[in-house]
């Protein structure tokens, strides 16, 4: 089952890099729109230090943008399950901001950060904070209720329904939620360097006014190898604190 | 003593739940509750647990919420917790000390047998073993109440009986005062002191009868002719209703 896993998803990639190398040599597809999987391998290869920088640069600022949206995000839906008054005042906001469009409000932050890093995490910060509230509030308000009944009757205080009942009962969807934002976590820091430069965002901007497809596929290539490092270090851990949940099966798979 | 005065509670959008009903139960006795579903009963349990207010009328019951155990028809453990921590929850909520919370819980799964489990996450125990957890749970409380929504539902034939038997034999050395719900008329009569049948949505009191069956309880009791005839009595009744 284990080994099945990690050779069914391995099938299509080997398929497409195959045949986009074969349709690309042939000249089926032109070089200048699609580079072969062989030369996107040679370009990394052929300066590694620059991708390995550029990669490092967005992997530290993507993890602080996705630690920042982990901690600040359940500590807000813990805040928003807590209270209905609360919530109904302040969950409009958390929608409205996650409609706003990170590429529109990128330049602002640059105004507001400067150049650099504060811009990038919180760019990672803002794309990747909404799935861990919405997720999070979803799990702690969708408490079973005869969970609840029972801790009524047990006479628990507001404070040990929420902590010892609809926080361990939410992690399977909070966990789902930090999957989520693991991707997203990527893409806004990319968005983010897009504007404030540096790292693989910044690698792809450069390379996309030199007109090298080649290097702008190598670069989004290390970035979707990166979300994927993410998503799997979270589902790691979910899996470790999940162990013997039989109610989170379905959630993990 | 708990009792109903004209309680009732219906549910405006169904018609179902419990019209206007009073009753009394005595301390130390097992009333157990028959009827079809809608009629009410669980809505009775619930009344008395406090987990609902009456639409009319009045409930007295227990006013600590510790003397008042109810145990589920799913037996509503918690998967994240081991037997031994869902055992302790009450306690350790009221903020007693691991140690001593810890004691009692091994204490009452000692006495249902299921110590062997302590260690165990509810999705690998049986259905059986779970409800002895819930029951584990509850008596873990010391409570002079013992609320049962269809306890045995879920399980099988020969673990009915035998969970059934324990039941009654944990009754009759603690008396608390049990109030069960059953759709089993052979159930109701075989473990109760007392039976209430309802009939009707919303629910009213069609039938309550002591039933001297006595306090020892054997397999044997069931071929009983008067049990027999108290079998039929109730299946008159329920049926009548549903024609």
């Amino acid at each position: 089952m284990r080994f099945g896993r990690v050779l069914f998803p391995l099938i299509p990639l080997i398929v497409i890099t195959g045949l986009s190398e074969i349709l690309v040599s042939s000249g089926v597809i032109p070089k200048y729109l699609l580079p072969a999987p062989s030369q996107v391998a040679s370009v990394l290869l052929d300066d590694p230090g620059s991708f390995i920088s550029a990669f490092l640069e967005t992997a530290r600022a993507s993890a602080l943008g996705l630690l920042f949206s982990v901690v600040f995000g359940l500590l807000i839906a813990l805040i928003l399950s807590f209270s209905t008054l609360v919530r109904k005042m302040f969950y409009p906001y958390a929608i409205f901001f996650q409609t706003v469009p990170i590429i529109a409000i990128a330049p602002l932050l640059v105004i507001w950060l400067g150049y650099g890093l504060p811009t990038v995490v919180a760019s990672s910060f803002i794309v990747s904070v909404f799935p861990v509230i919405a997720n999070s509030v979803t799990g702690l308000l969708g408490t079973e209720p005869i969970w609840l009944d029972l801790f009524q009757l047990m006479d628990a205080s507001r404070l040990q329904v929420l902590l010892k009942l609809r926080f361990p009962a939410a992690l399977p969807q909070v966990f789902a939620g930090f999957r989520i934002a693991a991707g997203l976590a990527v893409i806004g820091a990319i968005v983010g360097e897009f504007i404030a430069g540096s790292g693989l965002g910044g690698l792809v901007d450069t390379a996309r006014n030199q007109q090298r497809v080649d290097r702008v596929f190598a670069a989004v290539l290390l970035a979707a190898i990166l979300g994927i490092l993410y998503f799997a270090a979270i589902a790691f851990l979910s899996r470790i604190l999940l162990v013997n949940r039989k109610d989170d099966q379905d959630v993990l798979v | 003593m708990i009792q109903l005065q004209g309680a009732s509670r219906i549910f405006t959008k169904t018609g179902t739940g419990l019209g206007a009903t009073s009753l009394d139960f005595n301390s130390g006795e097992w009333v157990t509750l028959l009827g079809p579903s809608g009629c009410g009963k669980s809505t009775l349990l619930r009344l008395i647990a406090g987990l609902e207010k009456p639409s009319e009328g009045t409930v007295i019951r227990p006013q600590a919420k510790d003397q008042i155990g109810f145990v589920f028809q799913d037996s509503a453990l918690l998967p994240w917790l081991s037997v031994l921590e869902n055992t302790m929850l009450p306690l350790r909520l009221k903020g007693v000390s691991l140690k001593d919370a810890k004691a009692s819980a091994e204490k009452e799964l000692n006495r249902l047998r299921i110590q062997i489990h302590a260690g165990s996450k509810p999705h690998e125990l049986s259905g059986g073993i779970r409800m002895r957890v819930s029951l584990a749970r509850t008596l873990v409380k010391s409570p002079k109440l013992i609320l049962l929504d269809e306890p045995f539902a879920a399980l099988d034939e020969p673990i009915r009986i035998e969970l059934g038997l324990e039941l009654r034999e944990l009754f009759n050395s603690l008396k608390p005062t049990i109030v069960m719900v059953t759709h089993s008329i052979t159930e109701a009569l075989w473990l109760s002191d007392r039976v209430v049948v309802f009939q009707g949505q919303p629910g009213k009191v069609v039938l309550d009868e002591a039933l001297g069956f006595g306090a020892q309880r054997t397999l044997s009791q069931r071929g009983d002719p008067r049990f027999l005839s108290m079998v039929e009595r109730c299946f008159g009744i329920l049926k009548g209703g549903l024609q």
